[in-house]
């Protein structure tokens, strides 16, 4: 199978479709991911537009209608979701072996 | 106090550069216009920081989204309109002062510029070649062929000076246009280059 261009996820898109689990307009996921970072990821208005129009495009977000008419509201997919499971598959994999999995010398 | 300038640039981070320069110097950038003209006004507040973005195909739901989030982040717009894809913002710095903060994004800004450039180089030179084709090529390069008149150079006195002057301003008509556009081809590929040069920074 070929790779999807979006894989893996860059650290920008991973906190996306994590922060959209929740629905949330630009603005509030730039805060919730600073946030769940800790402070160490803070993404800028022309990363944050190109990312949704990205995720949006591959269908891993969608809008949500809301009462706000100027802010779009977005949230992750069920396709998103999914996509969040294989990576997280993935980065165990990486983590296991950090922590000394399968007789690997631990880090 | 206004100060008008008329600068032509060939590259997006440089006109950044030079805008943020007049704004270190106490002049903020209150109007652009896509032929060149730049209008600043003075300010005190040296604290403030321009940057430019480039996006196509913004049709009208599209654009008020994207204003509407990127006046979220604390940009202000100085243009409302944009005929050429380039949006202009102005904030007070706050040491998040960047659009981009991640190397795949920046890297998609200069892909933009890259299609820009090169979609309007090869405008340009389809306008070349139609205006090329139009009347034959030798007025193209001598302007004495622009001048249809028949026997006109033969002309003396005031019957060469009535004739050549009536027919001046056609004769401009028909000589300038691919010179133009020949410029235009040659400027939009550069720019090209440039933006393909500009890229590498981002790529291992």
């Amino acid at each position: 199978m070929k790779k999807h261009k979006l894989l893996p996820l860059s650290e920008t898109m991973h906190y996306i479709l994590l922060a959209l689990r929740e629905p949330l307009h630009g603005y509030a996921m730039m805060q919730k991911i600073e946030e769940m970072s800790a402070g160490s990821v803070r993404i800028a208005a022309g990363t944050m537009y190109g990312a949704i129009e990205n995720l949006l495009k591959y269908h891993w977000i969608s809008p949500v209608e809301t009462q706000d008419t100027r802010r779009k509201v977005y949230q992750t997919t069920a396709e998103g979701l999914e996509i969040l499971a294989t990576e997280q598959q993935r980065l165990q994999r990486i983590l296991s072996l950090y922590e000394g999995a399968d007789g690997f010398e631990k880090v | 106090m206004d100060l008008k300038k008329f600068k032509i640039f060939f590259d997006i981070d440089k006109e950044e550069q030079w805008l943020n320069d007049m704004l270190s110097k106490g002049w903020v950038c209150t109007k652009i216009n896509s032929a060149g003209f730049y209008t600043f006004k003075n300010t005190a507040d040296l604290e403030q920081v321009i940057r430019i973005d480039c996006q196509q195909d913004l049709r009208k739901e599209k654009r008020s989204n994207y204003k509407q989030l990127y006046e979220d982040f604390g940009w202000q717009a100085l243009k409302e309109t944009s005929y050429d894809g380039t949006f202009y913002w102005l904030k007070r710095k706050d040491g998040n002062d960047q659009l981009f903060s991640d190397n795949d994004s920046q890297i998609a800004k200069y892909k933009r510029l890259m299609k820009h450039s090169s979609n309007w180089a090869i405008l340009s030179f389809i306008w070349f070649m139609i205006f090329y084709n139009n009347d034959n090529f030798s007025n193209f390069l001598h302007i004495k062929d622009a001048y249809f008149t028949p026997g006109l150079w033969d002309k003396e006195g005031f019957a060469f000076l009535f004739a050549f002057l009536f027919e001046t301003p056609f004769a401009l008509m028909r000589f300038i246009p691919p010179w133009l556009f020949l410029a235009a081809f040659a400027m939009y590929l550069v720019m090209y280059f440039r933006y393909r040069k500009s890229i590498q920074q981002f790529i291992q």
